[in-house]
C-alpha cells in the first residue's frame, strides 16, 4: 500500500499535494525538504513554491482509508446505480470476490482531477478558449487559473521563453507576456515595438551573429563586437581587436566567438572573460568562412583559399587532414544533420566528415546555396532555382523544408518546398539585400532603408531603418541600405552600414 | 503464450490477464519488473473492480488491434480523430468517465488517458459557459462584479482594434 505513504515520514499523506513529476507527499514534509533542496524528494526533478494545492481526489481516498467518512459535496445517489452489472466479462476472469462491503461510492466529477490531467485537457484548446471556461464557477476558474495549465502551453507554444525567472515562475503571467509579445511581432505597428540602435562601429559592419540576449557583430574597422541586447545603455560589451584587417565572417557560440578575417587569422574570443583564447593562422588568403561540426566538438573548418580543419580547443595548429577540393572554395555550410557542403566555382561537393579523403557527391558549383535537412536549394549563374534532394543525390536565398524565398533585384519570390511558385513580394523599391524565412515570417532587408516583414503572401509591415542622408563622420557603405537582417520570435535586427537596429517587440 | 498475472483491485476482487496485455500499464509493468512474476495478485489499491474490467476491455481490444504507430506530429493537436471501439468505450457516465482518466493516469495507460482527456475535451468543446454549467451539474456563484473583473483579467487575449 505504499501509494498512500508520504516518501518523506512513510507515514500516510496529510494534506497531500501531487508535484509535477506526479510524486505525492505531505504538504509539511515538502515545506521542509524544500528548505533543504528544491528536488522532489523521489525523482528528484526540480519544483519551485508555490506548492501545487491539495490533491483532493488522493486526500479524498487517504480520508476514507483512515475511515473519516467523506460525503461529496455533490449528491452521490445519482451514481449509485451503475456500478455491478457489467456481466459480459469476457475473457477476464474473476477468480477471488470477497464478500461485498457496503463502502460509500466517492463520486468523481470534473472538479476533482489532478492538475496535470487539466494541463493535458486543456492542451486541446486556444488561449481564448481557456479563458472563456473561467466565467463557469469559482472552482471552475481556479482549474483555469492552475500554473500547471500554462506551464504545459508555455512548453508547447514556447520553449524558446527564457524570462521565466523574472517573473518568479508564475507560468501564467509568464505565458501571458508570450502570448503578448507574439501579437506585436505579428502586428509591428508603432507602438507594438521599441527600436534601439547599437552604435559603435566605424566602418561598415560585415558579419553578425546572435545566441539568446548576446549578439556579435564584425566590421571593416578590424573589430569584433559583443553587445548586449537587453541593456539601455552602455550596451558594447567588449570589442575585439586582434585582427589587422576587416572581419570577413564570424560565428557566435554559447562562450565564445570565432571571427576570420581578410588578415588570413581566425581569432577565438571568451564572450564571459573577453580574452582571446585561440588564434589560428591560415596563410592563404581570406578567410570566408567558418564552420563548427556539431557533430565533433570543437572541430573548426574554415575557408579561404585552402579548407582547412582545427581543433577548437588545440593551439593554433592545423589539422593534416584536409577535405580533396580543389580551387577557392566561396562558402562552405553544414545542414542540421551535420552534412558538409562545399562551393567552389566549379563543385558543390557534399562531406561525411567522417570520411574525408572523398566527397559523397559531387554537384556543379552554384551561386548560393541553402542546406536545409532534406534538401539543397540553390541559386544559378543562369537565374535559375535548383532543388536536390540530399538524400538521393543529390541570387540570395533562404529557405525551410517546405518554403523557399529568393530574391531578384527588387522583388522576392517565394516557392513552395516542390518549387512551385507560391507568391511574389514586390514591395520593395530598391534591391533586396538579405532575407530570412521560418514558417511563419519572412523578414527581408533592402537598399530602400527599410525591412520588411512579410506572412508568405502579404506584406505584413514595413521597419524603417534611417535615410540615406550620411553624415560626414559615417563611413562609406560597401552595400547601402539594410544589408543584413536576423530575427527571433520578439526581435528583429538590422545591420545599416555600421550601426545595428534592433527592433524589440518584448515590451515588457 | 505469455505467462498470466494477477491483479487485485481496490474492493479485493483479482483479475487474471495475460502479462503481455497488462503490460500496456507502464505502472504495472514497472512492477512486474521490479518484484519479479509472483503468483501473489499486484495490488491496485487506486482502481475499483468496476472500472480495472474496463480498464482490461480496453488493454485486450488494444492488445489484439494494434492500431498502426501514429506518426509523432506533436503540433498538430486534433480532437477528431478518436477511432470507433474508443469513442463507444467512451459513452460511459460521467463519473465513469472521470475514475476511467485517474486509473489511465495511475496506471500509466497513455492511449487510453490520451482519448479519455479528448473525450472530455470535446464534451466542453465550442461550450458556452452556461452549457457547460449545464453539462457537468455545476452551480454559477459568481455576482457580475466578479464576473467583470474576470473579464478584465482575461482581457489580454482579446484582439483590441484588429488587424
Amino acid at each position: 500500500m505504499y501509494d498512500f505513504n508520504c516518501w518523506v515520514c512513510f507515514d500516510l499523506f496529510t494534506d497531500p499535494v501531487t508535484l509535477f513529476c506526479q510524486h505525492s507527499f505531505c504538504k509539511a514534509c515538502l515545506e521542509k525538504s524544500y528548505k533543504l533542496e528544491p528536488y522532489c524528494p523521489f525523482c528528484k526533478l526540480e519544483f519551485q513554491l508555490p506548492l501545487p494545492p491539495i490533491d483532493k481526489a488522493l486526500n479524498k481516498r487517504i480520508l476514507k482509508l483512515k475511515g473519516i467518512d467523506v460525503v461529496d459535496s455533490d449528491s452521490e445517489e445519482k451514481n449509485n446505480g451503475n456500478t455491478n452489472n457489467n456481466e459480459n466479462n469476457n475473457n477476464i476472469n474473476v477468480v477471488a470476490q470477497s464478500p461485498q462491503i457496503n463502502i460509500k461510492k466517492i463520486t468523481f466529477d470534473i472538479l476533482s482531477l489532478p492538475a496535470t490531467i487539466y494541463a493535458q485537457i486543456f492542451l486541446y484548446f486556444t488561449t481564448k478558449e481557456i479563458l472563456g471556461f473561467s466565467f463557469v464557477s469559482k472552482e471552475f476558474n481556479k482549474i483555469i487559473n492552475h500554473s500547471w495549465i500554462w506551464k504545459a502551453k508555455l512548453l508547447q507554444d514556447a520553449q524558446f521563453f527564457t524570462s521565466l525567472e523574472k517573473y518568479n515562475y508564475d507560468y501564467k503571467k509568464c505565458y501571458q507576456i508570450h502570448y503578448k509579445n507574439e501579437k506585436n511581432s505579428n502586428k509591428g505597428a508603432s507602438g507594438t515595438f521599441k527600436m534601439i540602435p547599437f552604435r559603435g562601429h566605424t566602418q561598415p559592419i560585415t558579419a553578425i551573429d546572435h545566441i539568446g540576449n548576446i549578439m556579435c557583430t564584425g566590421s571593416v574597422d578590424n573589430t569584433v563586437k559583443v553587445w548586449d541586447l537587453t541593456a539601455k545603455k552602455n550596451n558594447n560589451i567588449f570589442t575585439f581587436t586582434g585582427h589587422t584587417d576587416r572581419i570577413t565572417c564570424l560565428k557566435q557560440r554559447q562562450y565564445s566567438v570565432t571571427s576570420g578575417s581578410a588578415d588570413s587569422s581566425v581569432r577565438i574570443n571568451d564572450l564571459e572573460s573577453g580574452i582571446e583564447t585561440n588564434v589560428f593562422k591560415h596563410n592563404s588568403g581570406e578567410i570566408k568562412s567558418i564552420n563548427y561540426n556539431s557533430n565533433i566538438e570543437g572541430q573548426l573548418i574554415t575557408c579561404g583559399e585552402k579548407l582547412l580543419i582545427w581543433d577548437h580547443r588545440r593551439s593554433g595548429k592545423e589539422s593534416d587532414r584536409m577535405l580533396g577540393i580543389y580551387g577557392e572554395v566561396i562558402s562552405a555550410q553544414f545542414n542540421t544533420d551535420g552534412l558538409f557542403f562545399t562551393n567552389t566555382v566549379d563543385y558543390l561537393d557534399a562531406w561525411d566528415m567522417r570520411k574525408q579523403d572523398k566527397p559523397l557527391y559531387r554537384l556543379p558549383g552554384v551561386q548560393w546555396f541553402q542546406p536545409t535537412k532534406d534538401f539543397i536549394f540553390a541559386t544559378t549563374a543562369s537565374d535559375s532555382i535548383i532543388k536536390y534532394d540530399i538524400k538521393n543525390v543529390p541570387l540570395i536565398i533562404s529557405a525551410t523544408n517546405d518554403t523557399v524565398a529568393y530574391s531578384k533585384s527588387n522583388s522576392v519570390t517565394v516557392l513552395d518546398g516542390n518549387l512551385n511558385h507560391y507568391s511574389t513580394l514586390s514591395n520593395h523599391t530598391n534591391r533586396v539585400n538579405s532575407i530570412l524565412i521560418d514558417n511563419s515570417k519572412i523578414v527581408t532587408g533592402s537598399m530602400d532603408n527599410t525591412i520588411k516583414v512579410w506572412d508568405k503572401r502579404n506584406r505584413l509591415y514595413s521597419l524603417l531603418g534611417g535615410s540615406n542622408m550620411v553624415n560626414e563622420s559615417d563611413p562609406v557603405p560597401l552595400v547601402s541600405g539594410c544589408s543584413n537582417v536576423r530575427y527571433d520570435r520578439t526581435r528583429i535586427i538590422g545591420v545599416f552600414n555600421h550601426l545595428v537596429r534592433l527592433y524589440n517587440f518584448n515590451l515588457d | 503464450m505469455s505467462s498470466i498475472v494477477k491483479l487485485e483491485s481496490s474492493d479485493e476482487k483479482v483479475f487474471e490477464i495475460e502479462k503481455d496485455i497488462a503490460c500496456m500499464s507502464v505502472t504495472i509493468k514497472n512492477m512486474i519488473e521490479d518484484i519479479g512474476e509472483s503468483d501473489t495478485p499486484i495490488p491496485l489499491p487506486n482502481v475499483t473492480s468496476t472500472i480495472l474490467e474496463k480498464v482490461l476491455d480496453y488493454c485486450k481490444h488494444h492488445h489484439q488491434h494494434p492500431s498502426p504507430q501514429a506518426d509523432d506530429k506533436k503540433d498538430e493537436k486534433r480532437l477528431d480523430d478518436i477511432p470507433p471501439y474508443d469513442r463507444d468505450f467512451c459513452k460511459v457516465d460521467q463519473p465513469t468517465l472521470f475514475e476511467l482518466i485517474l486509473a489511465a493516469n495511475y496506471l500509466d495507460i497513455k492511449p487510453l488517458l490520451d482519448v479519455t482527456c479528448k473525450t472530455v475535451a470535446n464534451m466542453i468543446r465550442g461550450k458556452t459557459p452556461e452549457e457547460i454549467r449545464k453539462i457537468f451539474n455545476i452551480k454559477n456563484d459568481f455576482t457580475p462584479e466578479e464576473e467583470e473583473q474576470i473579464r478584465k483579467e482575461n482581457e489580454w487575449c482579446e484582439d483590441k482594434g484588429g488587424n
